[in-house]
């Protein structure tokens, strides 16, 4: 026992402090702190996604096209399903086995800490690369889904 | 074990069986967003009617990109490709009206394409390739209408979508390659 906490507290220990909030908000290495990440900036494009399909769903009411015109509602379409595929399901997952994984098997941290926080933050711009092509002249891509 | 529920027959079989009796070639056009079909004599017409258990070659026609000839109630999808002329054998086997639907989904006005089917006997189907010929019945193009008068929604944006075709049947309807290779 001794030996564990002499590790914990030594000056050559790469943990970092636990009782700091903003290391969620900032590029942090810890596994648990990137799965609460992942968890969290899926939910919000969870949302995102949620509001496309209430849009979908406001034009489908009526059978007549007063809602949003036939491009928008097709990209509309197509972004909802990228969305929720991309930017949902899969970093909801990644977040779940970042958080769960070391722990069930006993292990300090992730293999490669830094490479999996540089992966977590490749999402956000991602995702607002995404959205942001309902700015463009020519609008989203609009294959359906 | 479970038994499987009983399905419906299909409604047309696709084969080249030389026994049967054959009807006349039909020529299918098909392109963005509209399907036109041309009967011997140059009667034209945006429905497609076939004689009931007739072999009737269908020979197609894309103009732009890759469509479907697809029939639910026939069970028989065909893909048409803009170039080579596409030909399938159809044998209908129950009078009845049908839709036919494009199976590949293509853009803006996708959801205005299509086109009703009617099988009916011999007879029936002459009656209605002499009343055409004598008036020729078009529908609007609806892909069309819409382009030059979108209806009114709260939000228009104007994106890009590609042109609708101006409904022409015919010689002028053929893809080069194609026109070509007959004349």
């Amino acid at each position: 026992m001794d030996n564990i906490i002499g590790y914990r507290e030594s000056s050559t220990s790469q943990n970092e402090p636990e009782n700091n909030w903003r290391r969620y908000f900032s590029f942090s290495t810890d596994h648990k702190v990137i799965g609460v990440q992942y968890m969290v900036m899926s939910f919000i494009f969870f949302l995102v996604g949620g509001l496309l399909a209430m849009v979908i769903r406001a034009k489908l009411i009526t059978p007549q096209s007063n809602v949003v015109d036939r491009p928008l509602y097709n990209g509309l379409f197509t972004l909802h399903g990228t969305i929720m595929i991309f930017l949902w399901i899969i970093p909801f997952n990644a977040g779940i086995s970042n958080y769960l994984v070391p722990l069930m098997i006993g292990v300090r941290d992730i293999a490669f800490p830094l490479l999996n926080a540089i992966s977590f933050w490749m999402i956000p711009p991602r995702g607002i690369l995404l959205l942001s092509s309902f700015l463009l002249p020519n609008g989203t891509a609009q294959s359906g889904w | 074990m479970h038994t499987l529920p009983k399905s419906e027959p299909a409604y047309a079989v696709a084969s080249d069986d030389k026994r049967k009796p054959a009807s006349e070639t039909i020529e299918v056009f098909v392109k963005q967003w509209d399907w036109s079909f041309r009967y011997p004599n140059n009667i034209t017409g945006d429905e497609l009617h076939l004689p009931v258990n007739l072999r009737t070659p269908l020979n197609m026609h894309a103009k732009d990109v890759l469509h479907s000839f697809y029939v639910p109630e026939f069970r028989l999808q065909q893909y048409i490709m803009p170039g080579p002329n596409i030909n399938l054998i159809v044998t209908p086997k129950h009078i009845g009206r049908h839709r036919l639907k494009d199976a590949l989904f293509k853009g803006t006005y996708f959801t205005l394409m299509g086109a009703n089917i009617q099988v009916e006997s011999l007879e029936e189907y002459n009656q209605w390739l002499t009343k055409t010929e004598k008036e020729p019945k078009m529908r609007k193009n609806q892909a069309l209408a819409e382009y030059s008068q979108s209806p009114k929604t709260w939000f228009k944006t104007g994106w890009y979508t590609v042109v609708p075709y101006q409904r022409a049947i015919g010689r002028s309807a053929l893809p080069t390659a194609v026109s070509k290779e007959n004349t």
